[in-house]
């Protein structure tokens, strides 16, 4: 028997804006420019949410609908090999290896209508509709036959519907095109491919609001989950575009495209209104993106050269906004991550979470005080069909062609070209480091080690999988190994560089974080302070060197270093974590406490952060909210020993509660080495 | 966040009413499906007449 707590929706409208960001809307917001974003708003949450490591699209849409990490799920990168090895193909639904929300839905008879999530493809028998993210990809000209693949649509008597209400680029006139390039009259589309990318992305865009809202009108539904990955791909082609005009962009094409990116949001923001028109008030949504995307001057100038090189304009915050009966009214919430939505959808349906999932609901969201139900897994739950595929199902490789284009033409990855052995290579060896990064991103660098080791040794042009094997060795204080992986890096890129002397600030920035790590402060300060004069915009090194001079005393140095970095990145959660500590050893504690709240309103999980919270207001009396902040630190980090002790004292000398205190004094003498 | 200002902006926006017209709109195309149809019937609608409206072809002199 399935354990319950109480339903809080009638529906959920799940809404996926790949890629949007605050820093974009928050400006649009006040002059009035989404209205219907705005109205949603004032009539629930909104927030942050934390994106993951490594920011790739299709890992994090699945962590979204499965609650777990890629290593759980499966979803490491755009490509996998093609089953008779071949090559390699677009990652599909078929890898896969647990329950999204809508298998669980589907066990217990639930109706859902999934729409373009990435990946989706081929479509699963789920109780409901499944419209894949093949869907809305054009695969030859206006005129030519564009054929649905099999696998598109779920269930397939739909098919012939969806088929017409595909957009193809070609069918758009310049009363579409315009609002989005208003000179788009001037542009030589022979050579300048940019304006042909905002009309597919146009086209891409209706025809998953087409399928979505046909869906909503015509099919039964209690959760409809709906992506959109525009706002990501005028993103990456036209965000260098977006004001303020970055150097280095010519001033006809910023005269061209500088208004694709906010045209982008507002499109959304009509097609959101038609949706929650159609949903009606009673229905709980959820509108959210995977990770941001930098528009200001954090803008990188260069895309590094490598598979997913464009990641790195992703931002760590996407947004979150929800609305519905029981939801809060007008409040922001704080510490939301994409591993919290899969527990939320299902304590919104008053159904269990598997332990085996990551995050928790957001409780903090909720006008009453929450109380989900749990179960071990759902992948042990049986009843019902889940709609999961059973076996490898064979796709279109034609189809899986115009997928492949998509991702070259985003710079996700390189054309495969004739060599499919090397794309293969390429594929799994990029599949490797992201589950590496995986595992260090969720506190787990030894099994990092074990993938970057081999990875590293196999490929030691890899520059990236070196840096983050150092960086594995370093967080279990395998510093031997972690500096002679940093002296192969220094060798081996020397080799490269053919004796020229070119600055390695990320080698100083490395080794001055081991050697902060081994109490040679001054050293450390040494290289950082070199690599600081190499890259002086990078808020991770300004945090670095203040961390050396608060291990050295320097509060000052220290608080400016932190500044620097704030200056840089006003939404820096270290930053702002490393100024609070600062007032804490100044013994300015109302500020560090202010500080500290920022920390964590900005990423909720820094286990470190919440401690000293703790700690600032234990000094200012606050004893009660001082042992929730060391609460949170050890449901984060439960060894954390120094918080259990601390918790212990309170709950001892000033909270009344001995139980509690003898609890976390056992533990931490039994269970914490 | 202040509440939106009177919005100054060409583009269409949410709770705009729109006009199907054979080169369509973004409005339209925002409202999905139904909006979508609306288009493409207007666009055929337009054609039609187009075609109706077409001079008859010269008589063929064979035919004669």
């Amino acid at each position: 028997m399935l354990p319950r707590s109480k339903r809080l929706a009638k529906k959920v409208l799940l809404i996926g804006w790949d890629a949007a960001d605050w820093k974009v809307i928050s400006p649009m917001l006040d002059a009035g420019l989404m209205p219907a974003l705005n109205g949603l708003i004032e009539r629930g949450v909104m927030g942050n949410l934390a994106t993951l490591d490594p920011p790739l699209s299709p890992m994090l849409w699945t962590s979204i609908a499965t609650g777990k990490t890629a290593d759980q799920h499966g979803i490491l990168n755009f490509t996998q090999p093609a089953p008779d090895g071949s090559g390699i193909k677009p990652v599909l639904t078929t890898s896969r290896k647990v329950k999204a929300v809508w298998n669980m839905f589907s066990q217990l008879g639930m109706h859902s209508n999934i729409v373009g999530w990435w990946p989706s493809h081929p479509a699963e028998p789920i109780n409901g509709v499944m419209v894949s993210n093949f869907y809305q990809k054009a695969t030859g000209k206006i005129d030519e036959e564009w054929k649905m693949a099999p696998g598109t649509v779920y269930p397939e008597r739909l098919e012939e519907d969806l088929a017409e209400l595909r957009i193809h680029p070609g069918e758009l006139t310049g009363a579409h095109i315009l609002p989005f390039v208003p000179r788009a009259g001037e542009v030589d589309m022979s050579k300048d491919k940019r304006l042909g990318n905002v009309i597919k992305e146009i086209a891409h865009a209706s025809t998953i609001q087409a399928a979505a809202t046909h869906l909503m009108e015509t099919e039964p539904w209690d959760f409809m989950a709906v992506y959109f990955d525009t706002i990501d791909h005028f993103g990456h082609g036209f965000m260098r575009f977006h004001p303020p005009k970055m150097d280095g962009v010519p001033d006809d094409l910023y005269e061209l495209y500088h208004n694709v990116v906010v045209a982008g949001y507002r499109y959304h923001d009509m097609m959101l209104d038609r949706m929650l028109t159609l949903a009606g008030e009673d229905t709980t949504v959820i509108l959210m993106s995977d990770h941001g995307f930098h528009s200001d001057h954090l803008r990188p100038k260069n895309i590094p050269k490598e598979p997913a090189g464009p990641a790195v304009e992703h931002r760590n915050l996407g947004i979150f906004v929800m609305a519905g009966p029981g939801v809060q009214q007008d409040e922001r919430i704080y510490g939301a991550s994409l591993f919290d939505i899969a527990p939320t959808v299902l304590t919104l349906f008053g159904l269990p979470i598997g332990r085996d999932m990551r995050g928790r609901p957001l409780a903090s969201a909720f006008e009453e005080p929450l109380e989900p139900a749990y179960i071990d897994s759902w992948e042990d739950f049986t009843d019902g069909q889940a709609g999961m595929h059973a076996e490898e199902v064979r796709s279109d490789p034609w189809a899986e062609q115009a997928a492949m284009d998509q991702l070259v033409a985003l710079g996700y990855v390189d054309p495969p070209g004739e060599n499919a052995e090397k794309a293969l290579k390429v594929s799994t060896n990029e599949s490797q480091y992201y589950l590496a990064r995986v595992y260090l991103s969720t506190g787990r660098p030894e099994q990092a080690i074990e993938i970057l080791a081999p990875l590293y040794e196999q490929n030691p042009d890899q520059d990236r999988f070196g840096q983050r094997l150092a960086l594995a060795y370093q967080k279990v204080d395998r510093l031997a190994e972690a500096r002679t992986t940093i002296e192969q890096l220094i060798e081996r890129k020397s080799a490269r560089d053919k004796g020229k002397k070119r600055p390695m600030p990320w080698i100083d920035y490395m080794l001055g974080s081991m050697l902060l790590v081994e109490g040679e402060t001054e050293q450390a300060l040494e290289h950082l302070e070199k690599a600081e004069r190499a890259e002086p915009r990078m808020p991770s090194l300004h945090n670095q060197i203040g961390q050396a001079y608060l291990k050295s005393g320097k509060l000052d140095l220290a608080e400016r270093a932190f500044r620097k970095a704030i200056t840089i990145d006003p939404e820096g959660a270290a930053a702002h974590h490393g100024i609070g500590r600062v007032h804490l050893r100044k013994g300015e504690h109302i500020e560090a406490a202010e500080a500290l709240l920022r920390a964590v309103g900005i990423a909720y999980r820094q286990p470190a952060a919440h401690y000293h919270l703790g700690e600032a207001l234990a000094k200012l009396g606050y004893y009660d909210r001082a042992a929730e902040a060391f609460q949170v630190a050890v449901s984060q980090a439960p060894g954390m020993k120094r918080a259990h002790l601390y918790l212990a004292e309170l709950y001892r000398n000033y909270l009344d509660e001995p139980k509690k205190a003898a609890a976390h004094t056992t533990f931490a003498a039994e269970r914490i080495v | 966040m202040t509440k939106p200002a009177t919005p100054k902006h060409e583009l269409p926006k949410a709770g705009d009413t729109y006009q199907a017209t054979p080169q369509g709109s973004l409005g339209l195309l925002a409202l999905g499906a139904v909006g979508l149809r609306l288009w493409r019937q207007a666009r055929a609608e337009a054609e039609a007449a187009a075609q109706e409206d077409k001079p008859s072809p010269a008589p063929d002199a064979s035919t004669e």
